[in-house]
């Protein structure tokens, strides 16, 4: 299955703290209806050309709900016009802050077949919110307001908690906190990355992250029947514990073909920090297809540096199975080349080896490629 | 949405409202049990109790024999003087009975306990101004794991027979106080959700022949909705272990203090642990 992120708008109704986006576009854009269309004619093609094919659509931003009901509208009646026989086999997912969530949305999403959304929250003030003074209390109530619409709607949510120096000391609140919520969806664990951002005082280090996570861990295993669905630490046991290859595309070394970002304008890049960076530029969906763009040559180096790494700074490391030397922006914002592992890759192997093994008392046999 | 069961006082204005319906009513004095039994049977309530607000020990309460059919939720300030009370156990024996007894004192512990080992049913009533975590927490250990045969100790039992692993649990209900499964009327067409709102005349319009036409649903949405309001805070019951069955009952008693999360997340183990033994429980040969 190919994802394909629309980046439907880069604008956003948040200021996050440690948001990149936020310092490096200015000049936000949001997608037109005639970039919306070339999508669905563009996807239809894929899944014509394809009949084993699936297409998983992720709108993103920027913030995608500030697109308005209208703009899904038309998404809609785009996905009737054009894929009349392939739209069995698209299904839609959305990332949002819910924030600009109300009751209009419910018709979208039910014409769309999204059943589940992705979120993310942080209780800690000022960290996520509107205005100069990241207003926590609006983006707060508003959140909740969109979460019980959710609910009452039967659709699906998960979170994502970027862990950042504030929450440090707050393991055991936040893994009640967030577990309390009641989501039906994921929690996912991610450290903050800071590139360009002037807000250095939320940095964390990749032993940092690994104490939390670890703590976290301690809380989860000891509960993990009550809350299954935390990540990173699903995927481990069921790579390591039930030997089930699951990952991520971040440690699955196989990110090169299945993914594609667009951009409002229709660029087409490898995902949306590759976008965010103007790094892995695959052309426009108006003069290329959906099968050129995930064929375009430049993703061989991606194909080509789980070779390299293999033979370098990865050689014999017992984890390469289930980590693939990380994510190849990571190598890239550090390095200026893909053929690094990833900063990230020692908290991994950290996080296994003093934490993971040692609490469930399994180790780690690679197994499969 | 499933209708509602309707908590209301046995009065003749309020019986119609209540034809055909699922209903606990409330009686005033003991002396009207079986009038409030047979007007129920009368308008063909579906009667889930009769709940009755005694002002008297249980050990003074003139119980009856006739009284064996009606299911009665009976709130009583204490048990009383024990050899009194000792003289009404046969026939507590017999009735369909749950008595509900408040932690207003140190000996209602022990007098749930006893009651339980009697079998007969019980509740805690949750007193703000008198309530012992510690006593609490060996309750629910002989409760929930008590060798000795013993009747149902509520909310206990009830966490026990609903808790889903993965999901919070209300026990409200318990209290006839859980909206999505109580609504509070009266005789003038008026709901309210929870019995704290009903006396305090915080009602809306309800027609029991039909609930989910009017604001029921949406005030049930907005006392949903209120409970997220515990996490826009910094701290508290958000943050708290035992928040998926205890919903934040006890907040303004965290505030000052109270262990209250130590003892609901004990509460949480123990009922986890208890349907651990359940399941994997090997059914003992026979001879």
């Amino acid at each position: 299955m190919a994802t394909l992120i629309l980046k439907a708008t880069e604008k956003c109704n948040s200021n996050c703290y440690y948001c990149d986006v936020v310092y490096n576009k200015k000049n936000a854009s949001s997608m037109s209806v005639e970039v919306l269309e070339q999508v669905f004619i563009r996807i239809n093609e894929f899944l014509e050309d394809d009949t084993g094919q699936r297409i998983e659509i992720l709108w993103h931003g920027g913030e995608p709900l500030l697109m308005g009901t209208e703009f899904y509208q038309q998404a809609v009646s785009f996905q009737e016009r054009y894929c009349r026989n392939t739209q069995s086999r698209i299904n839609h997912g959305m990332q949002t802050n819910l924030n600009a969530l109300n009751e209009n949305f419910l018709e979208i999403f039910k014409a769309l077949g999204i059943t589940s959304v992705g979120t993310s929250y942080d209780p800690i003030p000022h960290m996520r919110g509107p205005g100069k003074n990241i207003d926590s209390d609006i983006y707060n109530r508003n959140f909740m307001r969109g979460i019980s619409i959710l609910d009452e709607n039967d659709i699906s949510w998960g979170v994502i908690y970027v862990v950042t120096r504030k929450s440090l000391p707050r393991a055991r609140d936040l893994f009640f906190f967030l577990t309390n919520l009641g989501l039906s969806g994921n929690i996912n664990i991610n450290p903050v990355l800071i590139y360009d951002s002037k807000r250095t005082d939320v940095a964390i280090t990749s032993e940092e992250y690994v104490s939390f996570l670890g703590e976290f861990f301690e809380f989860w295993w000891e509960r993990r029947r009550r809350f299954p669905a935390i990540e990173p630490f699903r995927s481990l046991v069921e790579n390591i514990i039930n030997r089930k290859n699951r990952l991520f595309c971040v440690y699955s070394g196989n990110c090169a073909f299945q993914n594609i970002n667009i951009s409002p304008s229709g660029e087409a890049s490898q995902c949306g920090r590759s976008d965010d960076w103007g790094l892995l530029q695959y052309g426009n969906i108006f003069e290329r297809s959906l099968k050129d763009i995930l064929k375009n040559p430049q993703r061989d180096a991606l194909i080509e540096r789980n070779d390299i790494l293999r033979q370098t700074e990865c050689k014999d490391c017992r984890f390469w199975n289930i980590c693939h030397g990380g994510c190849p922006l990571d190598s890239y914002s550090r390095h200026g080349d893909f053929v690094h592992k990833s900063e990230w890759c020692s908290s991994r192997i950290n996080f296994i080896e003093k934490y993971f093994e040692p609490i469930t008392g399994v180790k780690y046999v690679p197994f499969g490629n | 949405m499933r209708e509602p069961v309707y908590v209301c006082r046995f009065d003749p204005n309020v019986m119609p409202r209540i034809r055909d319906k699922a209903a606990a009513i409330r009686v005033d004095r003991c002396e009207d049990i079986i009038e409030a039994a047979l007007a129920a049977n009368q308008y063909n309530v579906r009667l889930r109790c009769l709940l009755v607000d005694s002002e008297i020990p249980l050990a003074n309460i003139p119980f009856r024999e006739d009284w064996s059919k009606i299911p009665l939720a009976v709130y009583v300030p204490s048990l009383g003087r024990f050899r009194r009370f000792a003289d009404q156990i046969e026939i507590l024996r017999h009735l369909n009975i749950r008595v509900y007894i408040p932690t207003s004192s140190i000996e209602s512990y022990a007098h749930l306990r006893i009651l339980s080992s009697l079998g007969i049913n019980t509740a805690i009533v949750f007193d703000d101004g008198y309530l012992d975590w510690e006593e609490l927490n060996d309750l629910m250990i002989y409760s929930v794991f008590g060798f000795v045969g013993h009747s149902p100790i509520e909310p206990f039992a009830f966490i026990i027979r609903n808790y889903k692993i993965t999901e919070a649990l209300n026990f409200a209900g318990v209290y006839f106080d859980d909206p999505a499964t109580f609504l509070h009327i009266d005789g003038n067409g008026n709901a309210a959700l929870t019995r704290r709102k009903f006396l305090d005349n915080d009602v809306f319009p309800l027609d029991p022949d039909n609930p989910f036409a009017g604001v029921y649903t949406r005030e049930l949405r907005k006392y949903r909705a209120a409970h997220k309001e515990f996490f826009l805070k910094e701290e508290g019951c958000a943050y708290c272990p035992g928040w998926r069955i205890c919903l934040g009952k006890f907040s303004h008693l965290k505030e000052k203090g109270a262990r209250c999360g130590e003892f609901f997340s004990d509460l949480l183990d123990a009922v986890e642990r208890y349907q651990e033994i359940q399941s994997s429980k090997v059914e003992q040969w026979q001879p």
